[in-house]
Parts: structure tokens; C-alpha cells; sequence
């Protein structure tokens, strides 16, 4: 250990501040606060109507572009989905009045050896004028190597470790960062085979109101320096 | 650069270099309850794809650029003006990358505005295929090319939405990643597609 302090700290350091970042990618760890905070640090946010049935909406926020089988949500962490109504096509801009935003923040618990080892999952649902929590433990879902989903009341939560669905080739972001004309040769996937944690939920469209949503997804850790 | 922005980079050169170095695995990425301590308050935020990496970082590496972590602190829906600056050189920068200025002024004044909040425009009312996803900013390229959008918008999952950038900024609000002279990174899907099924997102290997 002495022997990596001396040396190999040094250079490491060195080659994480100057080599090519492999921050650049969609919103993997795109700054250092982000880098570090790996369980608030959003990956990807997916917004589709369900394949399944287009009268559901479909929200998923990815977090922690390094997570293992066994990685946990941070329990300090508030994670939340944000929704505003558009009124005009023409401008897209969201209802700028907070007190009409609609939101579902998943809040977590447990996770902690010979404690209470299963991580517990809290999502609070403010859309629709109305107030809905769902609570579901991370792990054990039939199906599920590692994560878990109920549905209650129409509402279809998942939590847990999903493959990262993000593509792409970080030297090209680097070279088109750099304003150069980039092309599709000698490319190479940075994120296979990397895994995230996900929540996602499925919710009857007409509780969302719109049609046209700007909805975002933000991560708030309540404890921390 | 803030004295915290100095000391998360020194953090996280540890933490690299204890990944790099074998010191440290992805398992030790676990947050058991709560025990890693970051900064209190807003983490991150995420709607545009590539909205900071691309769109707004003026650095050579972007984790030396202090202006990301501010953007991720702010609150999506009211970003401060300081970001502007940034965004309208880089997309000078990116216009002029296939030698052709795409970006008529209108086009770009009302770009900026969109970058004013970071979400994804979603419509309910209009469909989407699943199976052949082409709706990622659809509705803000109608938008600025002057005619009615046809899809859902939003993000399907597994759009290539990297091109759709690169197409957007290098070749203006027209242009797409199916034209003849498209530009794109080579990589056109993850190895493994998200479902059709409830999560949607591929189970782990």
C-alpha cells in the first residue's frame, strides 16, 4: 500500500485529471462532484410512452454508471422525478409556477449488514392533485437477479440493478468536443457491459395531464458536507 | 474554480486511483446506508442528452471544468443566464464543423432559450414506435424547422441519441442521423437492447 501511495497515486492522478475522461458520456459523471458521488450521480433519463400501452407513460432515471450486483441507492439521497405542464407548442417553455409542478421523489432505507440488510424503497407520488406511496424492497422480485417491482394502484414501480443502456464511443465525444468532423470508423463501446442502478415507474398518462410534459430528473443528497 | 470544486477533484483522483490501481472494486461502489458522505444538496440533474459533456463544457477535460458541477447544482427548471455564454459559443464551435454555418440566428436564439431549463418534452397525444425509435428532440427540431411535430418526443431507450446530437449541433435543427452525409460515432445500439417489457432495461449479465 505504501509502495501504490508513493508511486502509483501520483501517476493515477495524474492520468485520471488529464487522460481522455471517460466522463464524457450522455450525463455519466460529468463533473467531479458527480464523479465522486457515484449513488446521486444520473447516468440517463428515459422518458417513452409504454410499448405496451400507449395510455401509460414511462419515466426512468439511471444512476451510478459503476454499479456491481450488489450496489445500494444512498439512503441520503433524494431522487426525483420533476413534471410541468407546456401550455404553448410554440415555445416549450414549462409552467414556471413551482407550486403546479408534479413529482415522484423515491427515498431509501436499510441496506445494512446484520441491521436490516434489505434496502427498502419510499416513492411519494404528487401528480394528479392527489398524494400516493408505494413502497417496495430493492431486491427479491421473482425474475429479478437483482432488483424488484410492484404495482399498486396502476402504478408500476421498479428498483434495482439494470444494465447501463447508454452507447457510445467516448474518443469521438472527445474529438467532436474538440469542433473536429468525426466519422463511424474504428469505433468502440466505452459502456459494455457496464451496469446502473434504475428506478423506473409506469403511470397512466391522463394522471400527468398535458399532453406536452417537460419532465426532468434531479438527484438532492439531504446529509453530506 | 471553488475551493470545494479543488477538493472534489482531489477526492476523486483518490478514488480513481484506487480504482486504477486495483485498491478498489465496482462492489465497493455500495452505499451501505448512507455511509459515503458527499455534498449536501443538489447532486446532478439530467434531461438533454449531453447537455453538459458537449453543450456546455469549454474545457479540454471536462472534469476540470468547475462550470459542470455548477450547472448540475442548479435547479433544472430555472437556470441561471451564466451558462449562455457557453452555450452559444460552443454551438458556434459545433456549427462549423462540417465547414457550413447550419444555425440560422433565429434558430439558435431559440435553442438558447430551450437550454434556459433542462427536461425532455414529452407528448402524450402523439405516438411513438417502439420497435424503430426516431423521437428523440423531434418536437424541438419541428419546432425550429417551422413545421408540426409527429412523434412522442421524449427518450426512448434505445434511440442513438449521441448522433442525433452530433447531427443536431454539426449539421443544424434539419438534419438527421439517417441522412446520406450524417455524422455519427460508429456506435449504433447497446450489445444488449432494452425490452418491451416492464422495466424495459436489460437484466445484468
Amino acid at each position: 500500500m505504501k509502495g501504490f501511495l508513493r508511486f502509483g497515486l501520483p501517476i493515477v492522478a495524474a492520468t485520471a485529471m488529464f487522460a481522455e475522461a471517460p466522463s464524457r458520456a450522455s450525463d455519466h459523471s460529468d463533473g467531479v462532484k458527480t464523479a465522486l458521488d457515484l449513488a446521486g450521480d444520473i447516468t440517463d433519463l428515459f422518458t417513452f410512452p409504454s410499448p405496451k400501452d400507449p395510455d401509460k407513460v414511462v419515466m426512468i432515471m439511471n444512476v451510478n454508471g459503476f454499479a456491481g450486483p450488489k450496489s445500494l441507492f444512498s439512503n441520503a439521497v433524494d431522487y426525483k422525478f420533476r413534471i410541468r405542464q407546456i401550455k404553448d407548442a410554440k415555445t416549450l417553455v414549462p409552467d414556471a409556477d413551482p407550486a403546479k409542478e408534479q413529482s415522484i421523489v423515491c427515498r431509501f432505507t436499510g441496506g445494512i449488514s446484520f441491521i436490516d440488510a434489505k434496502q427498502h424503497a419510499t416513492c411519494v407520488l404528487n401528480v394528479g392533485g392527489k398524494t400516493q406511496t408505494i413502497e417496495l424492497d430493492t431486491r427479491g422480485g421473482a425474475g429479478f437477479k437483482a432488483g424488484n417491482s410492484t404495482t399498486q394502484d396502476g402504478v408500476k414501480i421498479f428498483t434495482g440493478v439494470r444494465m447501463d443502456p447508454w452507447f457510445a464511443d467516448i474518443k469521438k465525444i472527445a474529438a467532436f468536443d474538440k469542433g473536429e468532423k468525426i466519422d463511424r470508423a474504428n469505433a468502440e463501446d466505452f459502456l459494455h457491459g457496464r451496469n446502473v442502478l434504475s428506478i423506473a415507474v409506469e403511470i397512466d398518462k391522463a394522471r400527468l395531464g398535458g399532453p406536452l410534459l417537460a419532465i426532468t430528473a434531479q438527484t438532492v443528497r439531504t446529509k453530506g458536507l | 474554480m471553488s475551493f470545494k470544486h479543488i477538493l472534489a477533484v482531489g477526492a476523486f483522483a483518490l478514488v480513481a486511483s484506487a480504482y486504477a490501481c486495483g485498491q478498489a472494486t465496482a462492489e465497493d461502489s455500495e452505499e451501505a446506508g448512507g455511509a459515503f458522505v458527499g455534498f449536501k444538496g443538489s447532486v446532478d440533474q439530467a434531461g438533454i442528452v449531453e447537455v453538459t459533456t458537449i453543450m456546455l463544457t469549454t474545457a479540454s477535460n471536462p472534469l476540470l471544468d468547475s462550470s459542470l458541477d455548477n450547472f448540475n447544482q442548479e435547479d433544472p427548471f430555472a437556470l441561471p443566464g451564466e451558462f449562455r455564454t457557453a452555450f452559444a459559443s460552443n454551438l458556434d464551435k459545433f456549427d462549423a464543423i462540417d465547414g457550413k454555418t447550419d444555425w440560422t440566428p433565429a434558430q439558435k436564439a431559440t435553442w438558447l432559450k430551450r437550454l434556459a431549463s433542462n427536461y425532455q418534452v414529452l407528448d402524450t397525444s402523439k405516438p411513438c414506435d417502439y420497435a424503430n425509435q426516431h423521437s428523440y428532440l423531434e418536437i424541438e427540431r419541428s419546432l425550429l424547422t417551422g413545421r408540426p411535430h409527429a412523434t412522442c418526443g421524449g427518450r426512448p431507450p434505445n434511440e442513438d441519441t449521441l448522433d442525433v446530437t452530433f447531427d443536431f449541433l454539426a449539421r443544424g435543427p434539419a438534419a438527421t442521423p439517417t441522412d446520406a452525409d450524417a455524422l455519427g460515432d460508429g456506435i449504433p445500439q447497446a450489445a444488449k437492447l432494452s425490452t418491451d417489457t416492464f422495466p424495459y432495461l436489460a437484466e445484468i449479465d
